[in-house]
């Protein structure tokens, strides 16, 4: 989306102030662990996106950029804390300078400040990624399926996805549990009515063979046909509440509650086993019981974290993103919690069922208590606070809470029948019992009232039922289909990322892995992934590749998503210390596999590995002008800056000072900064060290050994070729080199000390000088004046060509056979 | 800046329209969920699929 074309930091981190000139191309940063080049990385993406990841994740907690973005003597200056960037638009074709403070994160001063700027700028906010640290990559290969699906599908900015799968699946489960509840309530309402007729299943026929039977009786019209609407008490009796009551009806009733509380004991018990299993499970586990009571509390604030402020204390969220990743990575440890508080509730549920049906019984009792035949308030009372008994312990095992702070009830007989529910239930059942048998005609009369009463019920039910079907079955289809349709996309997806990321890996290591293939499998929530080793077959990357090749696979990996979610407009990426991870043997087709690919992509990196920036140069992956290092930090200072053109005015300004032991380290280091990436680039074999503490006495003469050596060979082979411009040109440079050489008496270290570049701190400045000018004429020798690479060999082992990365110097080293 | 979702949403639809439990006005309200940029709640899914009636309560 953007280019950097320069960056002002000042202040942050560890930098006190630092200008670089990127000039929208390839950028690296070398020095030493500690000597500020994350804090460069952290800047640039502050500048961007006003966070720094370092500071958010896993491991960062009590860590804040308000507090620790600032440089540590600036902490109460927020102010003075800031980036200003210099970026280019492709789209827009324009530059812009934006700046951001640590003292006001979220506002963007942008010059010039138009709303299409805006809306770029605003975008590039939301893509953090572009950052990738070395603890970033194994994200994405040493994790768990479910994690690793979770990660890429952050990173493709997918997480809405997920967010729409799951209300989706919790949607259907609610509309499931509604159904079943509906099925229950039909079910005993049906149970009501048929016990009323008397009758075993709800047949029309036998519905209206009863109903008629008190309809002829009555001297009504019969009844033929049961529909929908039919009345079947219709013109059956004017005063409605008198026949309400039927006394026969009555004692059915009583007679099947006192059946059901007889084998109270008995209802649910399988389910109750089951349950306190789990509970005692729980209790065995106090970090799974601890699990179980935050994962709703968690599930619950997951929803909230939406809108700008928290719904709680109205304030901004401080860092939303981090937010969510803490309690995204809370929920899935708690996977062993999720599946049994899933089976308790289960279970649970189909208590509810048994309650809602005792329950029923409980309320046409009540009523044949509340008649005003019978008048039984206390006992109608008594059966009424059952009831509400139940219906409140139904309401709390409805959450894993309750149901598990209900431990003792479901030891002791869960449905808590009361002491003396038998004798209330035997006094109505006296009362009703006392009554005098109702005349024919009345008893007709009520038996019809009460049919109709609970025909009405047992309608509104089955009609309450067949909604609650049609939702349960729109909501499974809906969860469904969005799942098919995910997971083809995602297919899809995956196919062409992991055939992007077979191809870099193979690109980076073309010698020895050149048939590597790499297979995700992607399931419900879950991306496994599993890599080819030498033809073997496939296994989890960790199987066998190494740590090298597993950080290589990360890198890779990254670069095939970057470019799956970006596409064309991947401009900038910012590595920090993410080179590192790939192994020395393998830099060079790294470099190579980003030029190709990634043509038009901007790359910032970092590393402490100075030979490696080197290597990046030599790749032409960056240039000297493109490039800079820090040799050193400090808290005071901030990043020391070390360059090749710099150097020389650094070492003339000490000596200016008459600093010549000042000017003496800088030469000294920038000496053995030299002479380790040339051995490196020639292939110069300094005598062997095991602990490889190499001095700068056993690598500067190993190089200019070996640069001798091979322009030697270069002219030789020029003279077979007849290529007298090349074998002029071979002779004169091996001819420069030494005469520098002699002059920065370098030979002669080994036998006159006091010429040892140890003694340098002990000379005076106008010793000094004659020093610094020679070695600077002795190291400018080694480099192309055209495109400032050094010289170096190729291949390492046995070179056939000395050349620069322009090849403006291309010397052949091979003989005409 | 990813299209995914957008794409995914739009054959979902179609594809959920194409049942016949299910109602025009059922897919246009989801539409209406999926375009309003906020993230789904489970109980506006099911007011969708279950509205609740005032002849149930």
């Amino acid at each position: 989306v953007i280019q950097l074309e320069s960056v002002h930091i000042e202040e942050m981190r560890g930098i006190r102030l630092l200008d670089l000139n990127l000039n929208r191309k390839n950028f690296a940063i070398s020095g030493p662990n500690g000597s500020g080049k994350s804090g460069v990385i952290d800047a640039i993406e502050f500048g961007l996106t006003g966070e720094i990841k370092r500071l958010a994740g896993s491991g960062t907690k009590g860590l804040s950029v308000s507090e620790h973005g600032p440089h540590v003597d600036k902490v109460k200056f927020p102010g003075a804390s800031f980036v200003e960037l210099r970026v280019y638009l492709p789209t827009l074709a324009q530059s812009v300078s934006i700046k951001r403070s640590i003292q006001n994160p979220k506002k963007l001063e942008i010059i010039p400040d138009t709303k299409e700027i805006r809306t770029v700028l605003d975008a590039v906010a939301n893509h953090p990624e572009v950052t990738l640290s070395r603890r970033d990559i194994m994200r994405f290969i040493l994790v768990e399926p479910s994690k690793r699906s979770q990660e890429i599908q952050t990173l493709l900015k997918l997480d809405e996805l997920g967010d729409t799968r799951a209300a989706l699946k919790t949607a259907q489960n609610r509309l499931q549990q509604s159904l079943r509840n509906a099925q229950s309530q039909t079910l005993n309402a049906k149970n009501s009515l048929l016990l009323h007729l008397q009758i075993s299943e709800l047949r029309s026929e036998l519905v209206l063979e009863s109903v008629n039977e008190r309809r002829t009786l009555l001297g009504l019209t019969l009844i033929n046909e049961l529909v929908a609407t039919t009345k079947v008490d219709i013109d059956s009796a004017a005063d409605t509440s008198a026949s309400k009551f039927n006394k026969v009806s009555a004692q059915k009733d009583i007679d099947v509650l006192q059946a059901e509380v007889a084998d109270i004991d008995k209802l649910g018990s399988d389910e109750i086993k089951e349950i306190l299993q789990g509970i005692a499970r729980l209790e065995s586990d106090a970090g799974l019981f601890i699990m179980i009571q935050q994962r709703s509390l968690i599930e619950k604030g997951f929803e909230l974290i939406e809108g700008p402020t928290c719904p709680l204390c109205d304030l901004p969220w401080g860092d939303e993103e981090h937010l969510r990743a803490h309690l995204t990575e809370k929920l899935e440890k708690s996977t062993e919690a999720a599946e049994l508080t899933s089976r308790i509730s289960s279970l649970a549920s189909k208590l509810s069922g048994i309650i809602d049906n005792t329950v029923g019984r409980l309320n046409m009792v009540a009523n044949i208590a509340r008649a005003k035949e019978i008048d039984a308030k206390v006992e109608a009372r008594a059966l009424d606070d059952w009831k509400t008994d139940l219906l409140l312990f139904r309401k709390g095992i409805s959450t894993t809470e309750g149901l598990i702070a209900e431990k003792v009830r479901f030891e002791k007989g869960w449905l808590a029948l009361p002491k003396d529910l038998h004798e209330k239930v035997n006094t109505i059942e006296k009362l009703v019992g006392a009554l005098p048998d109702q005349s024919a005609i009345t008893a007709a009369q009520s038996f019809l009232a009460i049919t109709q009463e609970r025909l009405d019920d047992f309608r509104k039910s089955r009609q309450a039922e067949e909604r609650a079907k049609k939702a349960a079955t729109a909501g499974k289809l809906a969860y469904d289909t969005y799942c098919n349709v995910l997971e083809s996309e995602l297919n899809t997806l995956y196919e062409d990322v992991q055939n992007d990321f077979s191809l870099y890996y193979r690109q980076l290591n073309e010698d020895d892995e050149d048939t590597f293939n790499a297979k995700f499998t992607p399931s419900e929530g879950a991306l496994g992934l599993d890599v080819n080793f030498y033809e073997r077959g496939l296994f989890p990357p960790a199987a066998y590749h190494s740590e090298g090749h597993q950080d290589g696979m990360g890198v890779c990996l990254y670069l095939a998503l970057m470019k799956r979610l970006f596409g064309d407009n991947f401009l900038l990426a910012l590595f920090d210390d993410v080179v590192m991870s790939v192994d020395a043997d393998h830099r060079y087709q790294f470099c190579k596999l980003l030029k190709a690919n990634f043509p038009h992509t901007q790359f910032v990196l970092t590393t402490h590995d100075r030979v490696w920036a080197e290597q990046m140069k030599s790749a032409g992956l960056v240039t000297s002008k493109t490039s800079l290092a820090f040799h050193s930090w400090s808290v005071d200072t901030g990043p020391m800056v070390e360059s090749n053109k710099e150097i020389w005015e650094e070492i003339a300004a000490s000596l200016a000072k008459g600093k010549v032991e000042v000017a003496a380290a800088s030469l000294r280091r920038h000496l053995e900064y030299f002479a380790t990436h040339q051995c490196d680039q020639l292939g110069a074999h300094p005598q062997f060290r095991a602990d490889g503490n190499y001095e700068l006495g056993d690598l500067l003469p190993a190089a200019l050994s070996r640069i001798s050596n091979l322009l030697g060979k270069a002219a030789d082979a020029a003279q077979s070729w007849s290529d007298t411009v090349a074998k002029d040109k071979a002779t004169n440079l091996r001819k420069d080199i030494g005469t520098a050489a002699n002059a920065a008496l370098v030979e002669q270290w080994a036998v006159n000390k006091s010429l040892h570049y140890n003694e340098w701190a002990n000379l005076g400045k106008k010793d000094f000088e004659p020093v610094v000018a020679a070695f600077r004429q002795l190291l400018n020798l080694f480099h192309c004046a055209t495109c400032d690479s050094p010289l170096h060999a190729s291949p390492k082992a046995r070179p056939e060509s000395l050349r620069c990365a322009c090849n403006a110097h291309n010397f052949n080293l091979n003989k005409k056979v | 800046m990813s299209k995914l979702p957008q794409i995914i949403a739009d054959k979902f639809l179609s594809e959920l329209g194409q049942a016949d439990d299910i109602t025009d006005e059922q897919i246009e309200a989801l539409r209406k969920l999926l375009e309003g940029g906020k993230k789904l709640k489970p109980a506006d899914i099911e007011n969708i699929f279950a509205p609740i009636e005032v002849s149930d309560l």
